[in-house]
């Protein structure tokens, strides 16, 4: 039951409405009422009730009166399903005076709480005494419009109060729902980080994982070399293919230009031979052509001959192996990237290099960068303490946005460079829009991002982690125009220890 | 313009004159141009610097140009003598300077008849003067049997035009659009479901399945069109076995094989068969539809038959059971129904022609008239002919008509002794060469050589009857269609390469074997079936 | 006669040239050009439109430094010399709105993802280059014994390509 402080501003005994008397319609006391009622020889009327008898039934029709002269009484009223208090009645209170005058279904129920003594006039002796006892009517008709008033009084109050009571409502409402937002924003920060550290763990993982395929691989290469050079020079015919064989392990890949140019010249001065082969022959080095050119057919549909296809072959296991080497170096470079990457300190502070890291960022981006120039300046800058997969998520972070500032093409800048004793610094730099002077506060802060919907960063967390992490080691982020267009974004980090 | 291209005009246009430089006795001038335009098409024909269809037309054009009557050569009316006036009887000018002193011949319808002295008097720029006795206004004169006047009358220029239309060639259009009209509307591939469906799952008998349905569809179709269409049909069974398989080749080569031998079958099966008839009927002998079916197809099944057990003992399968998916359905609608019920009557009316009397070309006209009517046939259907191959053969059957008329066949006929070989030498000597000359060049160019000096044999001693120049005429066409050892030999042999599971070498050993047995048979069956099935002609 | 060449544009040296050795079947028939840059290969395709020759399959990548292979197949599909080439696209990475623009605007016949399968892209250029050659050549002999024979028998039987003769 929800409690209510009752509004005790009809007690009959004080004869007082609120404290004050209202001179138009004196009240009776209750000692007049009483004398009233005993001359009118409703004397026994008065009854004693024991407690937690209903007098009064919310709903059905009241043909009893009864004043209170001990006790108490609540009123209570059933709003969807709870009982609620409306009032307590006690000493000089009429119960059940509304609905006895009016002829309407009570109000409310009322019960008695403590044993009551209590007057109770029935229909008829009510309408005897109010038809013979002037005196009564008298003394009654105040009592009933000051019940009221009074009552109309309560329920003016009773509105201010529940007025009152929405507002406060309405702002702790809206202090919840900010509260909430805020906890949401954290959680999606915490996710990320999360989700970064469980990403972190997974790649070096993984890392560790391809590590020993990888080595196996080189090492069978390398391994390689030397089986077929021994191949090669085991039998005397032979040898000279050994030598065609370093050769293609030397040499790159040649520019298509220059291959095309060389296929032309060759299909030249050799139009009958099938353009496949004239492509074979025009990866060597035009140096050997003397002595390769002396075996090859003069007519067409002749056999080119064996000799000349085996030093073709052998130059090409070369390129081949070559290939093979290269392609396993990258994969190694890329895993030790990776490993750098996301290395954890777990809370110790290492000394990390910068440069490194950002190198290290820009190769696992890897075809995320093709599209756009990319300048890198890195003279040498002291070392700085940290963690190191940390500081690198920041670079990410940072290089990734001015991709996107840039769109399908543009200049990519990283340089870095000490300030003072004391800082190093690196800058990003894009040749997209730039940052307008109005967001330049704004963006570091959660939830700001001009970046579509379903974007890899755009929970505009990105910014904000990246700066929390750079004030994490005591260094500190900005964002600046370029001549010429773009945004720059400097991190300045402590130098040393 | 590639060299190759460049020789092959240049020796056109030399060999073009060669008859007309050097001194032929007994050959006069329309037959030493046809020889020219003869030699000079065989070049071109054979080194391809032109399309050969083209070279068809320019054979056609020459001989219109250069031999008939509204040419240019032999347009103007041979002026005959008139005599001059105010002179004694006896005087007599003459426009053309061909006379000289001593004796003339006077000119009567093309040949020579009697001699006559003359004694010339002037001899002008344009008009010779000259005395004579017994001439009459307008007599023709010829200097000797080598003025090119004699012994031939100009062929009106239509009879050259007429190739084109020749009814030969409306046999052959006919059957174009009855195969088109097959292909449209899925009938090949109907009909090949309907055979191979009996010949389950042992790999030799697929083998002889598909030599026999290739065969039958191609008797009715272009080879071409049947193998591209075989070839589709045995890709499933290809992929099914392992790489190394022998089933593969014989599978595929099977295609090939059958479709160049089933084409001999009926007169539409290939062009080769329509030159020939076409040069039996420029001489008054005709081969019922049937009639040559009767002859064809027993060579045709001997042949399929040993082609089989060549295939299957070369290339023995090692797979023991292959599945044969044959998807499709067959055309319901209302035109593919009516060309089923065209397609067998116009077979069956072919067939039968010796029973019923209309002739073979008459009902290709009915079967054009009635494809047309009913809608199976529509303008699509008409303009994807393949008019160049009809071209092809007019040329081949105008060349005919211009050897024999101008008598270049009679000449070749005398210059030559057949008799040291006798009838069954000149038959053997003919198809030899004529498969020799297939595997190398279009199976319808050699024909076209072959055709007019074979057909010109029916001059000589060694070829007596009708019959017997009919045999030799189907020997030629036999020759011309069994060449096919080699991809260029004909386009189903390229076809059936394309799908790389063999090689030329095996198309080879199979090609040779087939072509000399084909021969052979062909051979035995000149000698004692085909005189007496063509007793009757 | 004019010639018809493969085109491959891929700005990694390592995996152009992969692509080409993985395509040497077809060099004999169909002459093949490689490309680094989109620069490049336009460079190369007007040189051989003067000389009269055709590109009849190109394989491009997307993502290059500079211009990137979809916006070159959209410029070839505008061209009239090129508007018939079979464009094929071979990448790691090309986003959806890209692939809708190669679709729609550039008429890509063909999408390879990388990494690829040697013998799958041959399948691929094979098939690409005999639609190339069945709608632009009217002698289909020499490509019978190169091209999806299959393909060209079929087309053989229903348009009559190739006849007796």
């Amino acid at each position: 039951m929800s409690e209510l402080p009752p509004v005790t501003s009809h007690c009959l005994g004080t004869g007082l409405v609120d404290g004050r008397s209202d001179s138009a319609y004196p009240l009776p006391s209750l000692e007049e009422m009483l004398r009233l009622l005993k001359a009118s020889g409703a004397a026994d009327s008065i009854l004693k009730i024991p407690a937690g008898r209903v007098l009064l039934e919310e709903g059905r029709p009241n043909r009893k009166i009864h004043l209170i002269l001990e006790g108490r009484v609540r009123l209570t009223k059933v709003d969807f399903g709870t009982t609620v208090l409306i009032d307590e009645l006690g000493m000089g209170d009429f119960c059940g005076l509304m609905s006895f005058s009016s002829g309407m279904c009570a109000f409310a129920t009322g019960t008695t709480e403590t044993e009551v003594t209590a007057a109770e006039l029935g229909r008829d002796q009510f309408d005897g005494l109010m038809a013979t006892n002037p005196t009564f009517v008298q003394a009654f008709n105040p009592i009933l419009i000051q019940q009221l008033v009074a009552r109309y009084r309560r329920m003016v109050m009773l509105h201010l109060d529940v007025a009152e009571l929405s507002r406060q409502l309405a702002q702790e409402r809206l202090e919840l729902k900010q509260a909430l937002t805020s906890l949401e924003r954290t959680q999606d920060r915490l996710i990320e980080q999360e989700k970064m550290a469980i990403l972190g763990n997974l790649v070096a993982g993984v890392a560790h994982e391809i590590n020993n395929p990888t080595s196996a691989m080189l090492r069978s290469a390398a391994n390689l070399v030397d089986c077929l050079k021994d191949l090669w020079q085991a039998d005397m015919g032979t040898e000279v293919e050994a030598t065609y064989f370093r050769i293609g392990m030397e040499q790159g890949l040649l520019s298509t230009e220059e291959q095309r140019i060389r296929m032309r010249d060759l299909a030249q001065r050799f139009p009958h031979l099938p353009r496949s082969f004239v492509r074979d022959l025009s990866q060597l080095p035009p140096v050997f052509y003397g002595e390769l050119l002396a075996e090859v057919p003069s007519k067409r549909n002749t056999d080119i001959p064996t000799s000349l296809q085996r030093k073709i072959l052998a130059f090409q296991t070369g390129r081949m192996v070559r290939g093979l080497t290269l392609s396993g170096e990258r994969v190694e470079n890329l895993v030790h990237s990776l490993r750098n990457y996301s290395r954890k300190s777990g809370g110790v502070r290492q000394k990390v290099d910068i440069r490194e890291g950002l190198q290290d960022t820009v190769l696992i981006l890897g075809t995320r960068l093709r599209p756009y120039t990319l300048v890198m300046d890195l003279p040498e800058i002291p070392q700085v303490s940290g963690d190191p997969g940390e500081i690198n998520q920041v670079w990410m972070n940072l290089i990734v946005n001015a991709c996107d500032a840039m769109g399908e093409t543009g200049e990519l800048t990283i340089r870095c460079g000490e300030d003072g004793d004391a800082w190093i610094w690196v800058a990003i730099e894009d040749r997209g829009p730039g940052v307008p002077q109005a967001m330049r506060q704004n963006i570091f802060q959660m939830n700001v991002t001009t970046k579509q919907a379903g974007a890899g960063f755009g929970l505009g967390l990105g910014l904000a982690i990246s700066k929390g992490i750079v004030e994490k080691h005591g260094g500190r982020i900005e964002v600046a125009d370029r001549p010429g267009g773009g945004a720059s974004f400097r991190v300045y980090l402590p130098a040393g220890e | 313009m590639n060299l190759k291209k460049t020789v092959g005009l240049v020796l056109a246009v030399l060999v073009f004159f060669i008859p007309l430089v050097v001194p032929i006795p007994g050959l006069q001038f329309a037959a030493r141009l046809t020889m020219g335009i003869f030699m000079s098409a065989a070049v071109l024909w054979m080194l391809e610097p032109i399309p050969i269809y083209s070279t068809s037309m320019l054979v056609i054009f020459l001989e219109i140009m250069l031999i008939s009557g509204q040419g240019l050569l032999f347009n103007r009316p041979m002026a005959g003598v008139s005599a001059v006036p105010g002179t004694v009887e006896g005087t007599w000018v003459v426009d053309a300077a061909s006379i000289s002193d001593g004796t003339v011949y006077t000119l009567e319808e093309g040949r020579l008849g009697k001699a006559v002295p003359v004694e010339v008097l002037e001899i002008g720029t344009e008009r010779v003067t000259f005395k004579a006795e017994g001439l009459s206004e307008a007599t023709l004169l010829a200097s000797d049997a080598t003025d090119w006047r004699v012994q031939y009358k100009p062929l009106p220029y239509k009879n050259f035009f007429n190739a084109l239309s020749n009814p030969v060639v409306i046999l052959f259009l006919a059957g174009f659009l009855l195969a088109g009209a097959s292909v449209k509307f899925d009938l090949d591939k109907t009909l090949t479901r309907f055979f191979l469906r009996p010949f389950g799952t042992r790999p030799a008998m697929i083998v002889l399945g598909l030599l026999l349905a290739t065969a039958t569809l191609s008797a009715f179709m272009s080879n071409t069109a049947t193998t591209a269409m075989m070839v589709t049909v045995i890709m499933p069974i290809i992929s099914q076995l392992k790489g190394d398989d022998p089933l593969r080749k014989a599978v595929a080569l099977a295609i090939p094989v059958g479709a160049n031998i089933g084409g001999i079958a009926t007169p539409i099966g290939t062009p080769p068969n329509a030159v020939v008839l076409a040069a039996l009927q420029g001489s008054g002998i005709s081969i019922p539809f049937g009639t040559w079916m009767v002859l064809a197809l027993p060579f045709a099944l001997f042949l399929l038959f040993a082609a089989w057990l060549l295939l299957i003992k070369l290339f023995p399968a090692q797979e023991a059971n292959v599945t044969l998916v044959l998807k499709g359905k067959v055309n319901k609608s209302g035109k593919a129904v009516m060309l089923y019920v065209l397609f067998g009557v116009v077979a069956v009316l072919w067939m039968t022609e010796q029973q019923h009397g209309l002739s073979s070309n008459i009902v290709a006209m009915l079967a054009i008239v009635a494809l047309t009517v009913t809608g199976v046939v529509n303008k699509e259907d008409i303009r994807a002919v393949p008019w160049d191959v009809l071209w092809l053969f007019s040329g081949g059957i105008a060349l005919g008509e211009a050897v024999s008329q101008t008598g270049l066949a009679a000449w070749f006929v005398n210059s030559i002794n057949f008799e040291t070989v006798g009838y069954m030498g000149v038959v053997i000597l003919i198809g030899l060469v004529g498969l020799a000359m297939a595997n190398f060049l279009s199976h319808t160019v050699t024909a076209t050589l072959l055709a007019p000096l074979a057909i010109s044999l029916q001059y000589s001693g060694v070829v007596n009857g009708a019959s017997a120049i009919a045999v030799l005429m189907v020997m030629v066409a036999i020759g011309s269609n069994m060449g096919m050892s080699l991809p260029i030999s004909t386009p189903p042999n390229a076809i059936a390469m394309g799908t790389g599971t063999f090689e030329t070498k095996d198309l080879a050993k199979v090609g040779v074997t087939i072509g000399l047995l084909g021969f052979v048979i062909a051979v035995v069956l000149a000698k004692t079936m085909w005189p007496m099935v063509l007793q009757s002609l | 006669m004019s010639a018809i060449y493969i085109l491959c544009l891929e700005d990694e040296p390592e995996v152009l040239d992969n692509v080409v050795r993985d395509l040497g079947e077809f060099e004999d028939t169909f002459p093949i050009e490689a490309a680094g840059s989109v620069q490049e290969a336009r460079k190369i395709v007007a040189d051989l439109t003067v000389r009269g020759d055709r590109v009849g399959v190109i394989l491009c990548d997307h993502i290059m430094p500079g211009e990137d292979g979809v916006s070159f197949l959209v410029e070839l599909a505008d061209r009239e010399e090129t508007v018939a080439t079979r464009k094929i696209l071979l990448t790691a990475q090309a986003g959806l709105e890209s692939t809708i623009e190669a679709i729609n605007k550039a008429h890509l016949h063909y999408y390879v993802a990388k990494p690829w399968k040697k013998a799958e892209l041959v399948q691929i250029v094979k098939a690409q280059m005999t639609e190339y050659v069945l709608g632009q050549e009217s002698d289909i002999r020499p490509f019978l014994g190169v091209l999806d024979s299959e393909r060209l028998a079929s087309a053989i039987r229903q348009k009559g390509l190739l006849t007796d003769e």
